[in-house]
């Protein structure tokens, strides 16, 4: 038979999980990768300044101007979309599990303090 | 090296059928297979088509780099199968036996992702790289086609530390004309278009020029839009499900229906979570913008990932809200398979489109898209195994069956 889940590692994913600093708060986005996606909000914008001020501490990967993407030297990943002003953290698979919930945070302050800096 | 056949939307790798899919499809959709033949005959099936198709995107890619020696030609390969998000895999071979090592390998890694805590595996689970580590040193050292033997010793699946293969040198398959993008050129219908056809199309571009720039990452492996995708070998899918129905037709007559049943489930799986995925996006997001929850929108958008993804030229014929869905398409890369390989079918069997279409009506009218949901297991098990399904699909033309199109109808049952 169909060999399916119950209550296993998606389920994990599932549940919410939220972290803040008191300013700036993260919390578990749409996937199934245990803990690696973060969602966070920052205002709606034309994001050119923004892009500026975050190329300059992160390597800019950006394809398209209607979404911003960074990458660390660790390999994570910074996604903004400017117009929505919804931002993803994407941690790569690699950083300890236990870590990932800081590590957005810390990767979310960055987005928002580049940001509040324009 | 990836194309699309103007106005149909069938994709190709080199020349040779693709689509992209998920690892929730890939795994289920082999599940399905096993179920119906028994492991070892469901392995066999799946190794055979992997083999065949897997010769045929090898041969394009040596000619195609213009790879000469066997070393250039299996590392051409070999790099091929990781850009398409499958995973490593090392062939040392010398003529016909040699030996391979996989890592990261999609099914086998997935599996052990989704299933691994929960399940305890007894057979390997990549047919797929046994099939394209064969199908490569046929390539490679110029051996005929479908001649290897590939065995999988060891598998992650398996709770082995790595995947292992043995490669044997074996007599020749049976001989089977080669699918190509010329073979589903010439069993497509002329295209039309249908209701919403200028953002569809937009969508779908825009989806094109995201996906264009995607590739394997270090592991050889695709993580987007909450999934693993992999670009996929069209012939893998096709083969081993109009096999596996063939061969459950001849051997269990009354188990037809449950297999294509689970045959349409994939299409359930894909478009829950890839399709779903992609439109909880920041990818979509900036492309499209913010879901509001229309249902027009959902099914508009669904119909564009389904043409980026390689599925064909979805359209929309009809749409009456919470009552009706029609859609409607002059291509689908199963009836482009079907006919070339066995001619016209004798009832409409698109299992994927059928399904995808009736998870396209569930999506757009029962997921709160602006409540942003998680499309966990157990999300998917409430919406598509929480008992009676609301919409009943039917498919009255068929492509497959001679058609000048296939169009697949969602009523809700009242």
């Amino acid at each position: 038979m169909h060999e399916e889940p119950g209550e296993g590692d998606l389920e994990v994913d599932a549940a919410p999980e939220r972290h803040s600093d008191g300013t700036v708060a993260i919390e578990r986005d749409h996937g199934c990768f245990r803990g690696l996606s973060w969602r966070a909000e920052i205002a709606a914008g034309d994001g050119q300044g923004l892009r500026a001020r975050l190329g300059a501490m992160l390597e800019d990967v950006t394809r398209d101007a209607r979404l911003i993407a960074m990458r660390t030297v660790e390999g994570h990943h910074v996604i903004v979309v400017p117009a929505t002003g919804r931002v993803q953290v994407r941690l790569d698979l690699e950083c300890a599990r236990e870590r990932r919930g800081e590590l957005a945070l810390a990767l979310a302050r960055l987005v928002h303090d580049a940001h509040a800096a324009g | 090296m990836r194309t699309y056949l103007p106005d149909h939307d069938l994709m190709a790798l080199a020349g040779v059928p693709a689509v992209y899919h998920c690892h929730h499809f890939n795994l289920f959709l082999d599940q399905t297979i096993d179920d119906a033949l028994g492991a070892e005959a469901g392995g066999a099936v799946r190794f055979a088509a992997a083999r065949e198709a897997a010769h045929d995107l090898a041969r394009a890619v040596v000619t195609s780099t213009n790879a000469v020696t066997t070393s250039e030609r299996i590392t051409a390969v070999q790099g091929v199968l990781s850009a398409m998000g499958h995973g490593r895999l090392q062939i040392a071979a010398s003529g016909d036996s040699g030996s391979a090592t996989g890592s990261f390998l999609h099914y086998g890694h997935t599996w052990m992702e989704k299933y691994g805590k929960l399940v305890r595996r007894r057979h390997p689970a990549d047919a797929f790289a046994a099939g394209f580590a064969a199908g490569a040193v046929e390539v490679a050292f110029d051996l005929p086609r479908e001649s290897m033997t590939a065995t999988e010793t060891e598998c992650l699946a398996l709770r082995h530390g790595h995947c292992s293969f043995t490669l044997a040198g074996g007599a020749p398959g049976a001989s089977r004309p080669r699918m190509t993008e010329d073979t589903a050129r010439a069993h497509v219908q002329p295209t039309f278009t249908g209701e919403h056809e200028d953002k569809v199309a937009a969508i779908a571009a825009g989806l094109r020029d995201f996906t264009a720039g995607v590739a394997g990452d270090a592991r050889g492996l695709v993580q987007a839009f909450g999934v693993y995708v992999t670009a996929h070998l069209a012939t893998y899918y096709n083969r081993i499900s109009y096999d596996a129905v063939a061969r459950v037709e001849a051997d269990a007559p009354a188990s037809v229906e449950l297999v294509e049943d689970l045959l349409r489930e994939s299409g359930h799986v894909c478009v829950f979570n890839t399709f779903g995925g992609i439109l909880l996006s920041p990818e979509w997001e900036a492309m499209v913008g913010p879901l509001t929850g229309d249902p027009t929108e959902i099914i508009v958008g669904c119909l564009a990932i389904a043409r980026a993804l390689g599925f064909g030229h979805w359209t929309l014929a009809e749409y009456r809200r919470g009552e009706r869905l029609v859609v409607r398409t002059p291509s689908s890369y199963e009836s482009a398979y079907y006919l070339a390989r066995h001619g016209k079918a004798k009832r409409p069997n698109e299992y994927f489109l059928q399904g995808a279409v009736l998870a396209i009506a569930q999506l757009a009218h029962r997921v709160d898209w602006k409540a942003r949901p998680q499309l966990t297991q157990s999300y998917y098990q409430q919406l598509f195994r929480g008992g009676q399904l609301p919409w009943k699909v039917t498919e009255p033309r068929s492509l497959a069956t001679g058609d000048s199109l296939s169009e697949v109808i969602a009523d809700r049952i009242a």
